[in-house]
């Protein structure tokens, strides 16, 4: 008679728990939610996923600081914080100017100058800020590449006072959606949402993993109408960013001249790279090295890598069609073209 | 004999009520788990941010999209989207390669229009595809 109920007692133990354990999964995940927002901001077209216990509220809150951020830096808003600077030639930076400065002088110091935010009057000059493009005088370009070699940025960390050199003018347009994607990040993880997709104008970052535990799939468009894709990178808590010349160029004469100017020389940078791909899990340093390795070209670029290969990698193609990528993302990077792996 | 006799005949019907109870839970869980939907792709087409329209891949059509803005004149041919034509300034839509595969994007930023692929199928979405396009 014991022994018959407690059969009984087990299987209905085991009716109750399975039951339970159902409902609470169910109950768990319905609070998890996945919401997505697109917008416009920064002249592009952005748009913010994120999965977790309340994703909408995050994922807005993610959208109103990039907005915000849009205005905060933009170099023609005489209430901007960057046209203060720039008018008056001193400032006291708030924080995001204290994190873009800082870490445009270690990109700039890291790449020998290829990376400069002091480039802003020689884009001016080409009319790539206003849009009203126009190919300069050569002598008016070496005036200012010899101005920008001797410009200087200097912040003093402790009263957080900013100076540029005289003639200076700076612009975080090199760098603002690789910041914007970096407050992304730092909202969303205070939010604690484990799994989301930021993809500011295609400045890409894969925050955690999908829902279903699987990686993001983000792919790299290639400048070539031939193929779609130059290939695909499974990653996780990554930076994915593409410099190119087709994103922004105008034609005169004949001659195509597009946005990335080299800062030793003025003119749209002739390095052989077609289009760059810089993979890291910092944003804003990614956004930086997209435009430097893009100016540098291979080689140079490869001797950058092996010193900081614990900070970023890179995909690259050229202009004769071959494709690199750097040893880091070997295992993450598939694609349909056969590439060489550039090793340590 | 007998009493042995009775308990694998007891073993076997608590087996068959384990098993019903087993079928029946597998019924109620199987809803909460199957999302099963038709697969298959459209494009959702936004104007600032707001869903304006939905086109079958499936179906050769074209929609003209009309605002204070200017207009954009969408085309989907052999699973294929692309901007046929449009007024606005520069032209990136117009000149985009059409698109097809899930996540893939055309804008017109003047006109503040967005079109989308989109697959019904999220379950199958996340096999191997495409989430994003670094550009």
């Amino acid at each position: 008679m014991i022994r018959k109920n407690i059969k009984y007692y087990a299987l209905a133990a085991l009716v109750i728990i399975t039951v339970g354990v159902a409902l609470c999964l169910r109950l768990w995940g319905g609070t998890e939610t996945t919401y997505e927002t697109s917008f416009f901001a920064m002249d592009t077209y952005m748009s913010v996923k994120g999965t977790g216990k309340n994703a909408q509220g995050a994922v807005e809150a993610v959208r109103d600081a990039v907005i915000g951020l849009d205005g905060d830096l933009s170099v023609t808003d005489s209430k901007s914080l960057v046209y203060e600077l720039n008018e008056n030639g001193s400032c006291t930076a708030d924080s995001d100017m204290e994190y873009l400065i800082d870490k445009s002088l270690f990109a700039r110091d890291m790449t020998g100058g290829a990376f400069n935010i002091c480039i802003y009057p020689i884009m001016r000059e080409w009319g790539f800020t206003t849009g009203e493009f126009k190919v300069p005088e050569a002598s008016v370009l070496s005036a200012l590449c010899n101005e920008l070699a001797s410009s200087e940025v200097t912040l003093n960390t402790q009263d957080k006072s900013v100076r540029l050199s005289d003639g200076t003018m700076i612009d975080f347009g090199g760098i603002a959606k690789g910041y914007a994607t970096k407050v992304a990040v730092d909202i969303l993880n205070g939010k604690h949402i484990k799994s989301a997709l930021i993809n500011l104008g295609g400045n890409v970052y894969a925050l955690g993993q999908k829902p279903d535990g699987s990686l993001w799939n983000v792919a790299v468009k290639s400048p070539d109408d031939s193929m779609k894709y130059l290939g695909v990178l499974s990653i996780s808590d990554k930076a994915v960013i593409t410099s190119g010349g087709y994103e922004r160029y105008f034609e005169e004469g004949g001659v195509t001249y597009h946005h990335i100017i080299d800062p030793a020389t003025g003119y749209p940078a002739d390095s052989g790279a077609k289009s760059v791909t810089v993979v890291s899990s910092d944003p804003t340093l990614a956004d930086a090295l997209s435009t430097a390795i893009f100016v540098m070209g291979r080689d140079k670029a490869t001797t950058l890598w092996r010193k900081n290969s614990s900070l970023f990698d890179f995909i690259y193609f050229d202009n004769s069609g071959n494709l690199y990528i750097t040893e880091g993302i070997k295992d993450e990077f598939s694609s349909e073209i056969s590439f060489e792996i550039i090793e340590k | 004999m007998s009493s042995h006799q009775k308990s694998a005949s007891k073993l076997l019907k608590n087996d068959i009520v384990l098993l019903a109870i087993l079928v029946v839970v597998a019924l109620i869980l199987f809803p909460m788990v199957a999302h099963s939907k038709k697969p298959g792709a459209y494009a959702l087409v936004e104007l600032d941010g707001a869903e304006y329209a939905t086109l079958s891949l499936g179906n050769d059509t074209s929609l003209t999209v009309t605002t204070d803005q200017g207009t954009n004149t969408i085309v989907v041919r052999n699973h294929e989207v692309s901007v046929e034509s449009a007024n606005c300034p520069d032209l990136i839509c117009v000149n985009h390669a059409s698109i097809s595969l899930t996540g893939e994007v055309i804008v017109c930023l003047p006109h503040k229009l967005v079109i989308t692929i989109k697959s019904d199928n999220p379950a199958k979405e996340s096999e191997g595809s495409i989430d994003a396009v670094a550009e």
